[in-house]
């Protein structure tokens, strides 16, 4: 026998350390079935939080306005003396503009021993999330992909985007509302297209409408002469429209103004910056976006001053963006962790995750709500609307005239 | 048939002029060196942001901007010649790392532009006399933007042709793009013919990047769509000729527009590649190429 296994102190000692790991065991089987805060294990050192997303290559600039949301949040929390005394810092991880490389962004990660991580941002996200939650590293991640919201496959990850349901159900009911039932879908032929425009076919079967077109265009069209003609003679009222930011939303609008079609078109992916005063006010005020209801104001309704505030503080920092990203829920993730290791007393990913699953939270952009341990869609319809993309302004970037009555 | 003019021929004219002006600028540069330059749909690109800093913000009289927009062009092209595709064929005259040193040039010269313009499309307002919208003539929608992109293809192509054959430099380019060695021996200097193929090259690709900018909008994403159309179109008409350029990208024009009105547009690189496949296969010296015997 080795001597490593072999006990050398007295019976007394023996028998008083038996006692001592009884009880510890008792207690520990305590802190299992109840839910005693006094057990939590408070953070004894800075809490690292992970951001991957592109901080070098061509798209790091693109996505630097995402990533200030979350600084400025680590900022004032800091400021105020941190979360249970201790500090937030940020770890960055590059994928360097390459979505091949994020996965090993995210073992890199695992290797600066956070426990939390930010993004990636858009259809990345879920390549990072097998290795963040085998290493119990809770996922704030912003796509719609609907497996981020999943629990029983990705238990640390949470979904901060709405998801194409969501969304196809938003824009068909609305568009029903107004009398325009014979809708046309068109996406891009890209896995994005291909995964999401589906959800708006099947929402509409499932309240008995058909598409009057449902078509995938080639990304880089230019010309949506063709393909508009068809929606035309197709009898359409209406068109939701899918692409994932390219320069296409743009083209089909100037399309429409160069043969006068003037359709109601909203969906993901529709641009007006730089159309205005170029493109007809018919076809740009009858283009709808989908946005954070927070971001969009009615005759009645104005932009919430929280939401305004930290749209001047960002644009004070000249950390807004040009489109004004910086308002996107990144800020408010920060400030959700936060909530949530008060709330579990403790920054253990576990206890972080199940506070998540129990607890809503108000945050700027949106109020984050119906958060369960089957669910862990962080948005519901509720938080999300159309936006008429004509009310653009340079000068109120990035507040929208909401769709008449929602 | 009213409908096939109309959505198909006419919109196919100018955009296949377009394809087909980015075909001739590949082969201006394949002439002379037998290189491909993979970057040249980033030179059409930057042809389209340039449209929008000079034409559209700075508000420079048209005839400015296309000479500054040619120079800096061809003035890119010379450089890349000089910095990526004259040291690797010194190297390796036969080799093939060109592939790679235009490759990398191509996405440098996206980083550099993502850097200067960011991402979100612009709208170029269109050039006078060359509007894109429809009027309708007797049933025919006539589209000035469109005809006049088909006009400035075939007189694009009727001035290379004129160059090539009636001027001792372009006789010169054409004996260089027959036979590099039998050129230098005849007192060609050869690395000038590649130079002045990379300037004009250049040039076009810049010139077309403008003219195609109203329709594509200014944007950094369309380099690969008009780097595989513009390789496309030149591989379909036929490597090193002029005539065979525009006519491929008139081909490409005529599946892009027609796959789009009586099938799907997500099926026009399918349909495209489809075709080159078939016509290689048939006829590997593509429409108008010719074939050519060597002694072994």
């Amino acid at each position: 026998m080795s001597d490593t296994l072999r006990w050398r102190g007295s019976r007394r000692q023996l028998l008083t350390g038996g006692v001592a790991a009884g009880a510890g065991l008792a207690g520990l089987a305590l802190v299992g079935c109840g839910d005693d805060d006094s057990t939590a294990a408070k953070p004894t050192a800075d809490i690292s939080i992970g951001f991957i997303s592109s901080f070098t290559g061509p798209l790091a600039t693109v996505y630097a306005p995402f990533v200030n949301g979350a600084k400025l949040a680590i900022e004032e929390i800091n400021a105020a003396g941190g979360v249970l005394g201790v500090k937030f810092n940020l770890a960055q991880a590059d994928d360097q503009s390459n979505p091949a490389n994020v996965p090993a962004a995210a073992l890199g990660l695992v290797d600066k021993k956070v426990s939390f991580c930010l993004g990636p941002i858009g259809s990345n996200a879920i390549s990072a999330s097998p290795t963040l939650n085998t290493n119990k590293i809770v996922q704030f991640g912003y796509s719609d992909n609907p497996k981020l919201s999943d629990p029983k496959t990705l238990p640390y990850s949470f979904r901060y985007v709405w998801s194409p349901e969501q969304s196809s159900q938003l824009i068909v009911d609305w568009y029903k509302k107004q009398g325009w039932t014979k809708i046309a879908i068109l996406a891009e032929n890209t896995v994005y297209g291909q995964t999401d425009a589906p959800s708006t076919e099947a929402y509409m079967k499932k309240i008995g409408l058909t598409p009057t077109v449902f078509e995938y265009f080639q990304p880089g069209t230019a010309d949506f002469t063709p393909l508009l003609k068809k929606v035309q003679d197709a009898g359409s009222q209406a068109i939701v429209w899918w692409t994932q930011g390219g320069p296409e939303g743009a083209s089909v609008l100037t399309s429409m103004n160069s043969i006068n079609l003037k359709m109601p078109i909203g969906g993901i992916g529709l641009y007006v910056f730089g159309l205005i005063g170029k493109v007809s006010p018919d076809i740009l005020n009858q283009a709808y976006g989908f946005q954070w209801k927070r971001v969009t104001y009615t005759d009645s309704e104005k932009i919430p001053e929280k939401m305004i505030a930290l749209r001047d503080k960002l644009q004070k920092l000249d950390q807004l963006g040009p489109t004004g990203s910086g308002l996107s829920p990144f800020y408010d993730m920060v400030y959700h962790l936060k909530a949530a290791i008060e709330g579990a007393k403790s920054a253990d990913s576990q206890a972080v995750v199940k506070w998540m699953e129990g607890h809503s939270y108000e945050g700027v952009t949106a109020s984050y709500k119906g958060i369960t341990d089957k669910d862990h869609t962080v948005t519901d319809v509720s938080q999300i609307t159309l936006s008429v993309l004509g009310s653009f302004d340079d000068k109120n970037i990035p507040f929208y005239k909401r769709a008449p009555g929602l | 048939m009213q409908d096939l003019i109309n959505d198909v021929v006419i919109p196919a004219l100018g955009i296949g002029a377009l394809y087909g002006l980015v075909g001739i600028s590949f082969n201006l540069i394949f002439a002379p060196g037998g290189t491909f330059n993979f970057a040249q749909g980033q030179i059409v690109m930057l042809g389209g942001l340039l449209a929008l800093s000079l034409y559209e913000n700075a508000a420079l009289p048209l005839v400015a901007v296309v000479v500054i927009v040619a120079l800096i062009g061809g003035g890119i092209g010379l450089a890349e010649e000089a910095a990526a595709v004259w040291p690797a064929l010194r190297r390796d005259p036969n080799g093939q790392l060109w592939v790679l040193s235009t490759l990398a040039v191509f996405t440098m010269i996206q980083g550099v532009a993502i850097v200067y313009w960011g991402t979100t499309p612009a709208v170029v307002e269109a050039f006078p006399g060359l509007s894109l919208q429809r009027h309708d003539i007797h049933g025919v929608e006539f589209v000035p933007y469109y005809a006049g992109m088909f006009v400035i293809a075939i007189v694009v192509m009727i001035a290379l042709e004129l160059f090539f054959r009636r001027t001792n430099l372009g006789r010169a380019v054409a004996a260089t793009s027959q036979d590099r060695q039998a050129a230098s021996f005849r007192g060609i200097n050869v690395r000038r013919i590649m130079m002045l193929g990379f300037f004009l090259g250049g040039a076009l690709g810049a010139l077309s990047g403008l003219l195609a900018a109203p329709l594509t909008l200014a944007t950094i994403t369309i380099g690969l769509t008009f780097t595989f159309r513009g390789f496309m179109s030149a591989a379909i008409g036929g490597m090193g000729t002029n005539v065979g350029a525009l006519a491929g990208g008139l081909v490409l024009g005529l599946i892009e527009e027609a796959t789009q009105k009586y099938w799907e547009g997500g099926y026009v690189n399918f349909v495209m590649l489809a075709v080159l496949l078939t016509l290689l296969l048939i006829r590997p010296q593509g429409l108008f190429g010719q074939a050519v015997a060597r002694r072994i």
